[in-house]
């Protein structure tokens, strides 16, 4: 066991407490928007420290990082869609 | 061991390492389409959508979702142990995630339990939608819960095999620290499967707000 873990762990666990509690405060529309910047921040540590994400080969980065693009491309292109149309 | 061979067995270490990143990627890619389409329907139907999220298992979902990190943490603990060359035990750590795996099943199973005896079954059946003056978006909504979770639970029963598998590799000594990269590209699935809960745990049991 590492320190290192036991913090991500910590701090996933704190995080999902925090995004729990924050679905119970009426945000509107901004509730969406807060839930997903918990899971972001969530995925980032459990990729980063558990992954090792960080430490790791630039190739390894380099699929990550290219995956998060090509996703990026294909949801933003898919909502220019959905919220253009009449 | 000569110096060379060291070295190549390093590079066939990376090298799977990055064909299982290649695996994970195309995995991200699978699950982005469904993403997309949830996007998609809940533009479409954005009170349904709500409704249905507060119509959810919220603390079964929370429930997993902690059972999902806890067991992320068990299987990083359990590399790390194997590669401070301490392999009784990262097999404790390995037996303690895939229990926590089969924990995820259960929680699972009493959840879609549940929907099935309120009448929610995939593709708008079961007579649930039959009180709905519109039941297309709810529906919808639980069309996508059953398929992306299910999905999801696929994977965790895949992992899970995995676990397995690599839990009697150790126990029997066949894996050892020289082999660490086996179990860290098992590690690394397992941590995908979380990474993909951590998504689908707001878009269905947190996201019930008015928008």
């Amino acid at each position: 066991m590492k320190r290192r873990d036991v913090g991500a762990f910590v701090a996933l666990l704190t995080l999902t407490g925090l995004s729990l509690g924050a679905s119970y405060v009426p945000l509107g529309a901004w509730g969406m928007a807060v839930a997903l910047g918990f899971a972001a921040i969530k995925v980032s540590v459990v990729a980063v420290v558990f992954m090792h994400l960080a430490r790791s080969p630039r190739a390894e980065a380099l699929f990550a990082l290219g995956a998060v693009v090509v996703v990026a491309i294909l949801v933003l292109l898919a909502a220019a869609d959905v919220m253009t149309r009449t | 061991m000569s110096e060379a061979h060291f070295e190549s067995a390093e590079r066939q270490a990376d090298a799977a390492r990055l064909g299982m990143w290649a695996f994970l990627v195309s995995e991200v890619f699978l699950f982005a389409g469904l993403f997309t389409l949830y996007g998609a329907y809940r533009a479409a139907w954005p009170e349904a959508f709500a409704e249905g999220v507060r119509h959810g298992a919220k603390m079964l979902g929370s429930l997993n979702t902690v059972i999902l990190i806890t067991s992320s943490f068990a299987v990083a603990s359990s590399l790390r142990a194997l590669q401070e060359d301490r392999p009784r035990v990262a097999l404790r750590w390995l037996l303690g995630t895939l229990a926590l795996a089969l924990g995820f099943l259960a929680v699972k199973a009493v959840e879609y339990h549940g929907h099935v005896h309120e009448g929610i079954l995939p593709g708008g059946h079961g007579h649930h939608f039959a009180t709905l003056s519109a039941p297309a978006g709810q529906a919808a909504f639980f069309t996508l819960y059953y398929v992306m979770t299910g999905l999801h639970a696929l994977h965790v029963v895949a992992g899970a095999a995995v676990l397995a598998w690599l839990a009697w590799r150790l126990h029997t000594g066949a894996l050892d620290a020289r082999r660490a990269h086996v179990l860290s590209n098992g590690a690394l699935y397992w941590h995908l499967v979380d990474c993909v809960w951590i998504v689908l745990w707001p878009l269905f049991y947190l996201t019930g707000g008015q928008a």
